[in-house]
């Protein structure tokens, strides 16, 4: 088996002319791209929508690409971009509610009876729920550190925030999120 | 609570590497000896690992990488800025007006006489404006009031912004 030549690499070579071997990268961050694009528009066929425009984006302007950051990190700015410019148009078009709104769902996440959800979702399914209703910005954040692996100052790199931002706002976010967890009794490893 | 909340933002900042060598000392000290330090601390890294580990990236449908592929098919690579910025004209213009900026400062520097004689001010006096007959107390209240309405209108646009900045982009 041979192994996948790294994101260098292939960028090289799609510079070169290989447009096909952009299907390597494609491949390989599609599920993080998608998975930001989910925290903000909460639809898999939207989020769909923007992580190919992400992707299409990011090849236009591969030329652009110097290297002086990780190539995730590159595409995850461009993701984030996307996704904040797609809410912004949305957000003139209707007001969403904000922290109102987390506090409303928590309450409605625990009204619900606990047992049954508890059998019918696995762990995963409700860390993903609990995540699926902190503010996007804050779901982002966790992603963008727990999965893709970014670390405080390419999550600032790739939000525009100062280190000292994400900080909080990750603290803030791990808070509301065990918060939102603990009200359902979640087992922690 | 409060306090609970306040060594727990502690205990993350140690957890994640993010504070100095004395107060990484201090807070392990207070896990090993304090109790209530101990349990906080033993919650926040069970968390955290629970989180990393059940935490995956969805997937797109399996057509996803055919579609972008299929969509770019019919795109191409913009070319690098650098590419099409000749960097030669840039540093051009720029001595150009650094040469400028050096001839006119010098020129006016040659030809200015500093000494105190020549320094006087010129008398400067205002023209006689009729503005009795423009500011009348109604043409006044207009402006106030439009000037009330714009400062509404930019204190909502601006709350709207904090807003969305501040978690207005949840879903």
């Amino acid at each position: 088996m041979h192994p996948q030549p790294d994101d260098i690499a292939v960028i090289q070579m799609v510079l070169q002319g290989n447009q096909p071997a952009y299907a390597i990268l494609v491949s390989r961050y599609q599920g993080y791209v998608f998975t930001i694009a989910l925290r903000y528009v909460g639809q898999r066929e939207l989020a769909e929508e923007l992580a190919q425009d992400v992707f299409v984006k990011a090849y236009r302007c591969l030329a652009g690409f110097k290297g002086y950051s990780k190539f995730s990190t590159w595409l995850y700015t461009i993701a984030h971009t996307t996704c904040l410019s797609y809410k912004r148009k949305k957000q003139a078009e209707t007001l969403l509610p904000g922290e109102d709104a987390m506090q409303h769902m928590a309450e409605s996440l625990a009204t619900e009876p606990q047992i049954s959800r508890l059998e019918q979702q696995g762990q995963k399914q409700l860390i993903e729920e609990a995540i699926s209703r902190l503010p996007a910005a804050e779901a982002e954040v966790i992603t963008l550190y727990y999965l893709a692996g970014q670390t405080v100052e390419e999550t600032a790199a790739i939000t525009g925030l100062t280190a000292a931002n994400v900080k909080v706002r990750l603290f803030r976010a791990r808070q509301k999120l065990k918060a939102l967890l603990d009200e359902h009794h979640f087992t922690t490893v | 609570m409060e306090q609970d909340e306040e060594i727990i933002a502690q205990i993350w900042q140690y957890v994640d590497g993010d504070c100095s060598v004395e107060d990484s000392r201090r807070i392990a000290r207070l896990v090993a000896t304090d109790e209530q330090w101990a349990a906080l601390y033993a919650e926040v890294l069970s968390f955290n690992a629970t989180v990393a580990a059940h935490l995956e990236a969805e997937q797109p449908s399996l057509r996803f990488t055919k579609n972008v592929m299929e969509t770019i098919g019919a795109t191409q690579v913009l070319p690098s800025p650098r590419g099409y910025v000749n960097p030669f004209v840039i540093k051009g213009i720029a001595a150009f007006l650094l040469l400028a900026l050096v001839v006119v400062t010098g020129f006016a520097v040659y030809t200015t006489d500093l000494s105190a004689a020549t320094l006087l001010v010129p008398a400067f006096t205002l023209p006689h404006l009729p503005v009795k007959g423009i500011f009348t107390p109604s043409v006044l209240y207009s402006v106030i009031g439009a000037n009330i309405i714009f400062a509404l209108l930019l204190g909502d646009v601006l709350l709207r912004r904090k807003w969305a900045a501040r978690g207005g982009e949840g879903s």
